[in-house]
């Protein structure tokens, strides 16, 4: 879809409904909107919906940026510390590396 | 008429060199077929062995023959990982070590040459074997194996490979002189000869992990980690147990041996000279024909003993359960075993009884002064009967062995305990001599004690030529006349000497299947009058007999399984040390090439030169992309940018042109 042929209102519906969708535990789909629309948000000129869309757009980086910074730190952990949690970090495992603890 | 001969000609050619072309993978590598690869076990506390990288490790190859080179190898090899060839001279504890401090290695090749003499000495299992099992533990001031050198108690993190084969061994040799020997200091701007080693290993940290995770969850089917040890023992009462039975004297020999190579366990001493005075006195026994009255003797081979006793504390655990039912209609307790004589390593020479009990034990007694053995009073060498004395310290056990308070086995679970380290040659041998003794002593006293009466021995005469029949058929190759006879007519024997590893729980072994067939032949009753189909409806065994002809041999040989009470027990504690908890990693390949390995420059050249190209092509593409429109797009652009009054001059042009085309085609047509 190209914004720029695209009218005020619908551009104000997507992003929000992009920022909606993001709470069904699809950062990603936060972190679209924050790209997707940032131009919109911060570098155009002036128009009605632009406030709601820039607050949308900040609130979906944000979200984004707490879930990878969660998961970051999720990855990390349970990488270095699987071996050492022995039962446990085999039971939530769903593929067992051969040939290392 | 030249050129379809010389189209012919290449047409030939091509075709010819299609068919004889060699591949590429061919012409760099060299693999190295017959090798025996060192792999991992675990026990429920730790892992042992050896793995490769999970691609294979890739070393050069560094001939260390005397500590000189191996000083150079610590000091100044700079062109590693390296792999080290090593004879069986060098290949020590303390070598080993120091090799795997240098942290530059990436494999070892132990090499065999035969025409050398063999080392003095080379045991690779713990000086106490055993060491966290059984009854009694070892004295560690003076123990049992002083050869040991425990390298199957480490976890090498390189793997380890053994070759025995002559030209592939000069192969190498070659390989090494012509590419690596010559100006060392330079080593690392030049090609090198090395060696890619694959013996990755699946499993890790212990068996209670391996286990686990091969357990499916879930909806998921993980791989095959790892397998427990075991394999099956085998049975044979002298005469069928039921309710008059009493008491049972159990004769026991081991089954297997154990070494820190694939396919290689030949366990002469430490196996078969006691199995083999097994079947031979089960067979004097037989011969003897008694009448079993209150007192009946169960002969039993037990399976995996080399990893703690699995076979016969397998056993106990069945007999304390009620759970053994190998013998017949009746089920043997364990309270009816009144002595337990097993037959250890033997030999040539003095012979000494390892007793426990033996005081008020008639048969122990009566063997001491008819085998003029010294005896060594509750002494308790690394056997079977340390699983019995674990269960009830006052049972009457022995061990008949040719050693005192340590083996007289130089070669205790290593690939040398072979037919040379035994001084056994099938034309003449003292060794079967010594063993027939020993098998005839012993089958008399059992026959005394079970039929109460004195006995004249009375059995076959030419048994000391079926011994070295059996030596030979387990110390130079399976295929022999003694196995052939107890086995189907027809049947192909394997050409080699059987391993006696116990290997894993899934798969059988050979040599416990030729082992019962063959004690089946010796002790069962033959049925003349049966064929084939009738002898397999009466449940009998089907063989080839001592003429090859086929007979239907009745017997009541029998096996039960040899896998640890460990794995069977639920929510047995893996690290209580109790049960052997041995269990065997999976792997996909064990294999060995030799190829030029190119200079770390060369290979940095590559690199660049690759990185290179990739850039060149992005900076390519990219300006391609950039100036597009000059190559693809110039018209249609062109005429974007024109303004209403420009095309309308255009369009006009275009008519002009059209009509002018067509004038000069008519004009053509006119002409």
């Amino acid at each position: 879809m190209d914004l720029s042929k695209m009218s005020n209102e619908r551009k104000l519906h997507l992003c929000k409904w992009y920022f909606r969708g993001g709470f069904a535990l699809l950062p990603f789909l936060w972190a679209v909107n924050a790209v997707w629309f940032a131009q919109e948000a911060f570098t155009v000129p002036q128009y009605d919906e632009q406030k709601q869309i820039r607050r949308y757009v900040i609130f979906s980086g944000l979200g984004a940026f707490v879930w990878f910074a969660g998961l970051l730190a999720w990855i990390i952990t349970f990488q270095t510390h699987r071996a050492t949690w022995g039962e446990f970090g085999d039971s939530i495992s769903w593929i067992i590396p051969t040939g290392i603890p | 008429m030249a050129a379809p001969i010389s189209r012919g000609c290449i047409l030939l050619f091509i075709l010819i060199n299609a068919a004889c072309t060699e591949r590429i993978k061919d012409m760099i590598y060299k693999p190295l077929e017959g090798v025996a690869a060192c792999f991992r076990r675990h026990n429920g506390t730790n892992q042992f062995g050896c793995s490769s990288s999970r691609s294979g490790s890739v070393g050069v190859i560094h001939i260390i023959e005397d500590e000189a080179e191996l000083v150079w190898l610590e000091k100044n090899g700079n062109a590693g990982p390296y792999t080290a060839v090593v004879p069986f001279s060098m290949f020590t504890r303390d070598t080993l070590i120091r090799l795997r401090n240098t942290e530059n290695i990436n494999g070892i090749l132990l090499t065999y040459n035969s025409s050398i003499e063999r080392p003095s000495h080379y045991s690779p299992d713990d000086t106490c074997p055993n060491r966290y099992a059984g009854f009694k533990q070892c004295d560690t001031e003076k123990p049992w194996n002083p050869w040991g050198s425990a390298l199957l108690m480490e976890d090498w993190p390189f793997p380890m490979f053994y070759l025995k084969n002559q030209s592939q061994l000069n192969d190498v040799k070659t390989c090494f002189t012509t590419f690596n020997a010559h100006d060392r200091d330079s080593q690392s701007q030049r090609s090198l000869c090395a060696l890619e080693m694959k013996s990755f290993m699946f499993s890790a940290v212990d068996s209670e992990t391996c286990i686990r995770r091969s357990i499916p969850r879930l909806n998921f089917n993980p791989p095959l980690y790892c397998d427990p040890l075991g394999d099956r023992n085998i049975y044979w009462p002298l005469a069928a147990l039921d309710n008059q039975t009493e008491s049972v004297i159990l004769v026991t020999a081991r089954l297997d041996a154990s070494t820190l190579f694939d396919t290689l366990a030949p366990g002469a001493n430490s196996a078969i000279t006691g199995l083999v005075t097994l079947i031979a006195t089960a067979h004097y026994l037989h011969n003897m024909n008694p009448t079993v009255g209150k007192t009946n003797v169960v002969f039993s081979l037990f399976n995996g003993e080399a990893f703690d006793y699995i076979g016969s504390s397998r056993f106990v655990f069945d007999l304390k359960n009620g759970s053994f039912h190998s013998l017949g209609e009746k089920t043997l307790m364990f309270d009816q075993i009144r002595t337990v004589v097993e037959l250890g390593q033997l030999g040539e020479g003095d012979i000494y009884l390892h007793s426990s009990n033996y005081e008020n034990d008639s048969l122990i007694t009566a063997l001491i002064p008819k085998l003029s053995a010294k005896v060594l009073k509750d002494s308790v060498p690394p056997a079977s009967i340390q699983s019995f004395l674990a269960e009830s310290s006052t049972i009457s056990a022995t061990v008949i062995a040719s050693h005192g308070v340590n083996f007289t086995n130089k070669y205790y679970h290593s690939i040398l305990d072979d037919a040379e380290s035994v001084n056994f040659t099938s034309s003449e041998s003292g060794l079967a001599k010594s063993l027939d003794k020993i098998a005839l002593e012993l089958a008399n006293q059992l026959f005394i004690i079970v039929t109460g009466t004195n006995t004249s021995s009375n059995g076959s005469g030419n048994i000391e030529n079926l011994i070295s029949k059996m030596l030979s058929c387990y110390l130079e190759s399976a295929n022999c006349s003694l196995f052939k006879s107890a086995s189907a007519p027809g049947h192909q024997l394997p050409d080699q000497v059987l391993p006696l590893y116990v290997g894993v729980n899934r798969s059988l072994n050979y040599v416990t299947t030729y082992t019962g067939q063959l004690l089946a032949l010796l002790t069962g009753t033959t049925l003349a009058e049966y064929n084939s189909s009738m002898c397999y409806e009466n449940q009998s065994l089907w063989m080839a007999g001592l003429n090859f002809q086929g007979t239907c041999i009745r017997s009541a040989v029998n096996y039960s399984f040899a896998t640890s009470p460990a794995f069977l027990i639920d929510g047995y504690d893996m690290k209580s040390g109790y049960y052997s908890t041995w269990t065997e990693s999976v792997w996909q390949v064990l294999s060995m090439k030799m190829f030029l390995k190119p200079s770390v420059a060369a290979e940095r050249l590559n690199v660049i030169l690759g990185s290179l190209v990739a850039i060149a092509s992005f900076i390519i593409v990219w300006f391609i992309q950039f100036r597009a429109d000059l190559l693809f797009n110039q018209i249609e652009r062109a005429t974007s940018k024109l303004s209403v009054q420009e095309c309308t001059q255009l369009e006009t042009k275009r008519r002009l042109l059209i009509i002018t085309s067509c004038n000069e085609k008519k004009l053509c047509t006119l002409a």
